[in-house]
């Protein structure tokens, strides 16, 4: 327990990045309003470039912006979850502005955003 | 090809299958179903049964599983509202309790020694600025070392807009009178001629726009690039479309620009990036080179690749604004 | 040296606890127009203590220019999308009252019609 916790405390913004990843998992899975779950998702993204970004970061370095001319490994901080982070956020926006176009669909055709009452219709009009 | 499907229909396992199946019993090939034996009819005759209300029988029956089932639905829905916010919350903290424990046990947070910090991020911190001309060692990154990733982010965002226009488009030529009142009244909960809107519109579109072409020509020397840069443009676009309508940007903005300026954006980055491949991979001289480092015209095709990207995205934000709000570019 | 430090500190301190009260407002308040009122004004007075720490800190730097250009910026867009959502309110709800003072007010008209 000891060392969980001090593990922890070395790590806060991983940790905090977890907990927004369980929230996000946790309105994902679990609420019924479709425009929830997708907020769900986005802050399971958010969760994930916090966690990219701290696995980048080093303690007294600055941006991957070369200054000067010095291109040393001391001086910058690492650049690749940077990246990472970027292709990232562009999934993200796609996937989101899909999602939200399928859910207006939907809300067109059955005029409710709860999942629950949908598939209560598509039951019955199956019958 | 038809000799092998005979022979498979010929075949012990296919004959066996459809034993199995009951599709015809082939082991009695010459006496098979289509024969119609006498004794099979007069079968028939005698099972034939008086007839029954069926109908009747039938609604009672429907009203019985409607009740019952509307009593297990509303039992149903009256467990899952109380048990909703206990199962969510005892979900959430399973979930983070055992991806923490995996989070306490990695390496410590901002330690030079870490894993992480490999020979990749080695190589693209020490020889990025000699080999890319980018000041910015991220832009460099992404647009030179992994402008593949880059071509795929882009294209992700243009087939995510075809998708959405795809799902949102309504045709102009149309009787259905819900899609009608939708073109005609696309502000019916948003602003009309509001002339505080217009004045800060007036102000600020020129300003965001400017902002998000200096952040796209120094993608390469500052923080910023293509996307950050193209969506400001895009959110420029927004706020003038909101504040003048859909009149005003049908101007310069159609169905067309979109297509256009995206698609040979995209074309664009390609047939560079295939150019520097080729003299990558085969040893020639590139014309484009890295220049010096810091100035304007310098790091060879990221400036050019930082506008494509631009271009698209910007073209990407005012589509999915425009799309889910009239159904149409 | 440390008098603008101390100063900037005064000043980031002021502004975080305007932004705290304006937060605890819009929890507060049962009202839309109410809270968007605490929202708007929050922001206002908040972005100006905080933009005046932050340009007491660096001092007359080229950063303190683009402070104050992201504080003129704010101050431009914030007022205008509280203009959007007060007008939203009206279209949608003309009477601006909330719906519990509405239905205790009709349920008092009632009691005193009998």
């Amino acid at each position: 327990m000891l060392e969980f916790l001090s593990g922890l405390n070395d790590k806060p913004f991983e940790a905090v990045a977890i907990i927004l990843f369980g929230i996000g998992f946790t309105t994902l899975f679990l609420h019924p309003n479709l425009i929830k779950k997708i907020m769900g998702l986005n802050i399971m993204d958010t969760a994930v470039y916090l966690f990219l970004a701290a696995k980048g970061f080093i303690y007294g370095r600055k941006a991957p912006i070369v200054v000067d001319g010095v291109t040393s490994m001391e001086a910058y901080i690492n650049p690749i979850p940077s990246g990472l982070v970027l292709t990232g956020i562009v999934v993200s926006v796609s996937v989101t502005a899909v999602m939200l176009a399928l859910t207006v669909r939907l809300y067109r055709r059955y005029h409710t955003l709860d999942i629950d009452e949908i598939l209560k219709i598509i039951r019955k009009e199956g019958n | 090809m038809s000799k092998i499907r005979r022979d498979y229909e010929n075949s012990l396992w296919r004959k066996l299958v459809r034993f199995v199946y009951g599709e015809n019993d082939s082991f009695h090939e010459k006496a098979g179903y289509d024969i119609e034996h006498p004794e099979t009819e007069k079968r028939k005759e005698e099972t034939f049964f008086e007839e029954v209300d069926y109908t009747k029988k039938k609604k009672e029956s429907d009203k019985f599983f409607a009740k019952y089932s509307a009593i297990a639905e509303k039992r149903g829905e009256k467990v899952y509202n109380h048990f909703y916010k206990f199962l969510a919350a005892i979900t959430c903290f399973s979930i983070i309790m055992i991806l923490l424990v995996t989070v306490a046990k990695l390496p410590s947070f901002g330690n030079p020694d870490n894993p992480v910090n490999n020979e990749v991020s080695e190589r693209y911190i020490e020889q990025g600025l000699e080999e890319t001309g980018a000041v910015n060692i991220v832009a460099g990154m992404i647009l030179d070392y992994r402008a593949f990733d880059t071509l795929g982010e882009s294209h992700v965002l243009f087939i995510a807009c075809v998708c959405v226009m795809i799902l949102l488009r309504l045709d102009k030529e149309t009787n259905d009178p819900e899609k009608l009142k939708a073109l005609e009244n696309d502000r019916d909960f948003e602003p009309k001629n509001e002339a505080i809107l217009q004045h800060a519109a007036k102000i600020l579109v020129p300003v965001i726009i400017l902002f998000g072409i200096y952040i796209v020509l120094n993608g390469h020397i500052s923080p910023g690039g293509g996307f950050a840069g193209g969506a400001i443009i895009g959110s420029g676009l927004i706020l003038y479309l909101n504040a003048f309508g859909f009149k005003k940007t049908e101007m310069f903005f159609t169905t067309k620009t979109f297509s256009v300026v995206s698609v040979s954006s995209l074309l664009f980055y390609s047939l560079s990036k295939t150019y520097s491949f080729f003299t990558g991979a085969n040893d020639l001289h590139s014309i484009i080179g890295p220049g010096t480092p810091g100035a304007i015209l310098s790091a060879g095709l990221i400036l050019p690749l930082n506008i494509a990207v631009g271009a698209v995205v910007a073209c990407t934000m005012y589509g999915f604004y425009a799309l889910f709000r009239k159904g149409g570019i | 040296m440390i008098v603008r430090e101390i100063l900037a500190a005064l000043f980031f301190i002021l502004g975080t606890a305007v932004y705290i009260t304006a937060t605890i407002g819009i929890f507060k308040f049962k009202y839309v127009l109410n809270r968007m009122h605490v929202a708007a004004i929050g922001d206002t007075l908040g972005l100006l203590l905080i933009t005046i720490g932050g340009v007491c800190y660096f001092g007359l730097a080229f950063v303190s220019l683009k402070i104050v250009l992201v504080l003129l910026f704010l101050w431009f867009s914030s007022p205008v999308a509280s203009h959007f959502i007060a007008n939203l309110e009206y279209i949608i709800n003309p009477d601006l009252v909330s719906k519990e003072y509405k239905e205790e007010t009709i349920d008092e008209l009632r009691k005193e019609e009998e």
